[in-house]
């Protein structure tokens, strides 16, 4: 067993905060254009938003109304001119191509699809994300901690043909989360996985956002997990149409709450 | 008509296909090349044998091509003229000659026909010119091959140098070409060819050619011929002697092994190229197999897929490296100014077609393995 | 150290990785197969040359290739040994095309004939100083055993005819034929081929002493070859070409260089498997970053450089060049000796012609790769998004 990771102290809910953090996430005023001249079209307008660190937001909406495009702006994916848009306290807006790149290696992004390399074991997979930072000799340490705290010690050295579908991307998200980014987007993670996969994934990620105090930003269908979120925005037709505040201090049942999980539950799988 | 899934899977991925008929297109470039230039070889021979007016020959049994001739009697030629079906006899004499380049001033060996200026012994529009006639009647003065390598020097009637120490005056021109064992080639008359090559005495010939009558079949001829001259000639068709002159170069400069093995290993390549790329688009089209096979689709028709892409490919890729190896083959004139005759010819044309279908079939059928053990069940 | 993402992508999959190697592999054999006909054609044709034992060639100023029946006179050699720092000078006679019977099949074929005084050190073989006396018998001869099959069995012995007349083989030698020899050499005295070539019917050219072929000048240890060559070129007449041994050499590759066809045959055929090598390795590239795309976009999302992913192509491209390149040597070096013995031809791998080829075969890569290359900068990372 890891000790990597450690329960933090009771967490203050959000409401009661005194002290205001900063923020993960600011964008004003953004708009956004596909094509060129005659083909340009807009995708996005006036889109304002504010994520603080710490917060589990999802964005819900039909598709083709600009979440993908959202998501994709804030990690630093595409050019942006028009706006501001701050990630982590760097104001994406004018930066060049090597600027963006050096934004990305401090977010951590969960896909659809697993997407890791069928020629890597899982070890190797996450260590790719390691050596972004330059840590060599301690990569596989650090490889095997977080695919322990995902359960998936014993495959550590498996390739992706040998484990299932939702090991697979629980080793993904091991990539994403090996180097404590403060922010991560995931494009509808769970939407390859069964109901209890889906959840486990989720929960993970609310057990390490809260221990790290990491904004996450998810794009979702999933309905199962809408109540894990303490924030819900709803993107239609790239206007951000709502946005609501969930109030977790009424949960009902405690094994809801991500503190009170037992780590053992996603050993050995 | 049915769906052309082969046809589908191939073109789906543009810039895979380019690669995939640019590979079999240079396979198919490599094999026309190699056969092309073994071609040219034989080709050679038998172009200098075309032109010749006859259609049995005399050669002495120890010669070995047209250009290592050893001299025989001429009474063996007269002895021919008696048999039935024979229009006429000429003699034709060969050997080389030092020719000077007037611009340079160096030699180099020009290979001689002595002929008599009275019989058609070559096939040539130019022979036919009356001026070129008169020309090779004079003293000291021949007619010059058009296709001898510019090494030679100029070739424009008047032009006057030295061959072997004696003057030399050139009074005409034709084209023909030297072959593999002469850059250039002279004509002239067999009283020139006495004085150039004194002491030639005319009664020893190097070749005896036989003008037969129209309509006589020559293997008939030869058969007779054979049963009356004595065993110091041998007699044979223009096709016999033909291949013995081809057979000889190609055994004697190992070059049949040589452009052999290229083809052989061109192939090979070939096959490879094409393996790599159905196997490719097998692995990547396994779920879509797999489907079709849980949809009811039988094996059978998987590995008829399979084999229409590969055949779709070999008809793709051929196209290609059949007009590139035209612009190549013309290229080769050029460069070696004519030296190397290759020519495309529809034999070999259809060969290489047949070979090709047969090089991307073969990788066909060893990548369809793969897709005749899909199990259906996989997909899910 | 960095995981080597390239190795293991380009390996995982054992039979795409095998015919990947077997693809490389043959278009460098083609290559080698190719490059290797050209040079033997080229090397067959001046073993003899370079067996030659002056440091000076005289030959008739015509002469420029060995193919040339003309002589010079025997004088100019005389001539020649009176210069200071000439310590002696041998006249080399030869005949192409004399007919040699084969003892088996009685069917007569061309050979060259070289000719020397035995006690002239004329050749650097071994076997003909062991053969010394025996030349000098008449109506004797050693053969190049490397002549080729047509030529029959030529051990000591063996009694057929040379140029219709009576010939023992006393002994054989080894050389090797090129196209001036036609089917192989023969080595005999000087007085022999007197016997044999001076005096025969009229349409025969005949020969005698007085001409000379090929004069060898030997020069005294620390004289000064260049001076003495253009010394010579000043002072004797110019119906002769006084070369070094190492000009002769040249002058013959020229020859065949310039004048066939062959150097543009070989050329084309190689050029050509050089084109056969970069499609071959531009597909398996292609194939390898077509398949693994979406995992380098996602590369690039997480924040790798696309320079990142342009090394991983080109480390991938020189892996296989490297991979392909040791089999394909391998059996080029098995088909140069099977090649040898089936044609009598000269395969010789030299270092230098395996190093030419091997980089050829890595321009080979590094071209492939900087195409491929291209596919991968166009991965963007955006679409990976809600595909």
């Amino acid at each position: 067993m890891s000790d990597s990771l450690r329960l933090s102290p009771a967490p203050v809910p959000a409401s009661v905060e005194s002290v205001p953090t900063e923020l993960a996430v600011q964008i004003r005023d953004l708009n956004y254009y596909f094509g060129q001249g005659d083909l340009c079209k807009q995708v996005l307008y006036d889109i304002n938003l504010d994520l603080p660190r710490g917060q589990i937001v999802i964005m819900t909406g039909p598709s083709g109304s600009g979440k993908t495009t959202l998501l994709t702006l804030i990690g630093a994916l595409r050019t942006l001119q028009e706006g501001s848009l701050q990630v982590l306290q760097h104001e994406l807006v004018g930066m060049n191509q090597r600027e963006l790149v050096d934004v990305r290696r401090s977010i951590g992004f969960i896909f659809q699809a697993h997407n890791l390399f069928e020629s890597l074991t899982a070890a190797q997979n996450v260590e790719m994300a390691v050596e972004l930072m330059d840590d060599r000799r301690a990569k596989r340490q650090r490889a095997i901690a977080m695919l322990t705290d995902v359960g998936l010690a014993e495959r550590a050295d498996y390739k992706p043909k040998a484990l299932s579908g939702g090991q697979k991307q629980r080793v993904a998200v091991a990539r994403a989360l090996v180097n404590q980014p403060t922010l991560i987007l995931a494009d509808e993670p769970t939407a390859a996985l069964d109901k209890k996969s889906g959840r486990d994934v989720v929960t993970l990620m609310q057990i390490l956002a809260k221990e790290k105090n990491c904004t996450i930003l998810m794009v979702t269908h999933d309905n199962r997990i809408l109540d894990m979120a303490d924030r819900i925005i709803n993107l239609v037709d790239g206007r951000l149409e709502t946005d609501e505040e969930i109030d977790h201090s009424t949960d009902s049942t405690d094994s809801q709450n991500p503190k009170n999980l037992d780590r053992h539950m996603f050993m050995i799988r | 008509m049915r769906t052309s899934l082969a046809w589908l899977n191939l073109t789906h991925e543009k810039t895979r296909l380019l690669v995939a008929i640019a590979g079999v297109a240079f396979a198919v470039i490599l094999v026309f090349m190699n056969l092309g230039f073994l071609g040219s070889l034989s080709d050679t021979a038998a172009i200098t044998y075309s032109t010749i007016n006859a259609e049995v020959y005399l050669i002495s049994p120890q010669a070995l091509e047209i250009t290592t001739t050893k001299p025989f009697p001429i009474e063996r030629l007269y002895q021919a003229g008696g048999i039935d079906g024979v229009k006429r006899v000429m003699p034709l004499y060969v050997s080389y000659l030092q020719w000077r380049n007037v611009e340079t001033r160096q030699s180099r060996a020009l290979f001689v026909y002595g002929i008599n200026p009275s019989d058609p012994v070559f096939l040539l529009p130019d022979l036919q010119k009356p001026e070129v006639q008169a020309a090779l009647g004079q003293v000291d003065t021949v007619l010059m091959d058009r296709l001898s390598r510019p090494e030679f020097g100029p070739q424009a009637t008047g032009t006057t140098t030295e061959a072997d120490g004696r003057k030399a005056t050139v009074g005409g021109q034709y084209t023909l070409g030297g072959g593999f064992a002469a850059d250039g080639t002279l004509i002239m008359s067999d009283q020139n060819f006495r004085r150039y090559f004194d002491p030639f005495p005319l009664n020893q010939i190097n070749l005896g050619l036989i003008k037969l009558n129209d309509g006589v079949d020559p293997l008939q001829v030869v058969e007779a011929l054979r049963q009356t001259l004595p065993q110091d000639v041998l007699v044979m068709t223009q096709e016999q002697i033909t291949a013995r002159d081809r057979d000889y170069w190609i055994g004697a400069t190992s070059t049949g092994f040589i452009f052999g093995m290229g083809v052989a290993v061109s192939c090979v390549v070939g096959v490879v190229i094409v393996y790599q790329i159905l196997y490719t688009d097998i692995s990547e089209h396994l779920k879509q197999y797999a489907t079709l096979k849980a949809m009811g689709y039988r094996s059978g028709f998987l590995f008829n897929t399979v084999l229409q892409e590969a055949v779709i490919l070999a008809v793709l890729g051929y196209i290609p490296g059949f007009i590139i190896s035209l612009g190549l083959y013309e290229l080769t004139l050029r460069a070696t100014s004519g030296g190397l005759p290759v020519v495309m010819n529809i034999g070999r044309a259809l060969f290489v077609l047949t070979l090709t279908v047969l090089m991307c079939s073969l990788s066909g059928l060893a990548s369809v393995q793969k897709v005749i053990n899909t199990d259906p069940a996989d997909v899910f | 150290m960095r995981t080597p993402l390239a190795w293991f992508n380009l390996t995982y999959e054992r039979r795409r990785l095998l015919t990947a190697i077997a693809g490389v592999s043959f278009a460098v054999l083609l290559m080698f197969m190719f490059k290797g006909f050209e040079n033997a054609l080229y090397d067959s044709q001046v073993q003899l040359l370079k067996v030659l034992n002056g440091d000076i060639i005289v030959v008739n100023r015509l002469k420029y290739t060995m193919f040339i029946p003309e002589q010079f006179a025997r004088r100019r050699l005389y001539q020649a040994q009176a210069f200071e720092g000439v310590e002696a000078a041998y006249p080399l006679y030869t005949r192409d095309g004399a007919y040699w019977k084969n003892p088996d099949t009685k069917a007569v074929r061309p050979l060259r004939v070289l000719a020397f005084n035995p006690n002239d050190p004329v050749l650097n073989i071994p076997e003909v100083l062991a053969k010394q006396e025996g030349l000098k018998l008449p109506w004797t001869v050693i053969v190049d055993e490397k002549s080729r099959a047509e030529v029959g069995p030529r051990a000591a012995g063996i009694v057929t005819e040379l140029a219709e007349q009576q010939i023992e083989v006393i002994g054989t030698y080894s050389m090797g034929t090129d196209f001036a020899s036609a089917n192989g050499n023969v080595i005999m005295s000087d007085q022999n081929f007197l016997r044999y070539f001076s005096d025969l019917g009229p349409e025969e050219t005949e020969r005698d002493l007085n001409t000379v072929d090929i004069g060898l000048v030997k020069i005294a240890p620390g004289a000064d070859v260049n001076a003495l060559v253009a010394a010579m070129r000043q002072r004797l007449p110019n119906d002769i070409s006084i070369v070094t041994k190492a000009e002769f050499v040249d002058m013959e590759l020229e020859y065949w260089r310039k004048n066939t066809s062959i150097g543009f045959v070989f050329t084309l055929l190689t050029t050509m498997s050089f084109a056969v090598g970069i499609i071959l390795v531009y597909q398996i590239l292609y194939t390898d970053v077509s398949e693994h795309w979406v995992e380098y976009a996602t590369l690039k999302a997480i924040g790798y450089s696309n320079r990142y992913l342009l090394g991983v192509v080109m480390q991938q491209s020189l892996i296989l060049t490297m991979l392909g390149f040791v089999p394909g040597y391998l059996i080029a070096l098995v088909l140069y000796k099977a090649a040898t013995n089936a044609t009598g031809l000269l395969m010789n791998m030299t270092p230098g012609r395996a190093l030419e080829i091997l980089v050829a075969t890595v321009s080979m890569c590094l071209i492939s790769g900087a195409i491929a290359v291209r596919k991968v900068q166009a991965a963007d990372p955006a679409e990976v998004f809600g595909s």
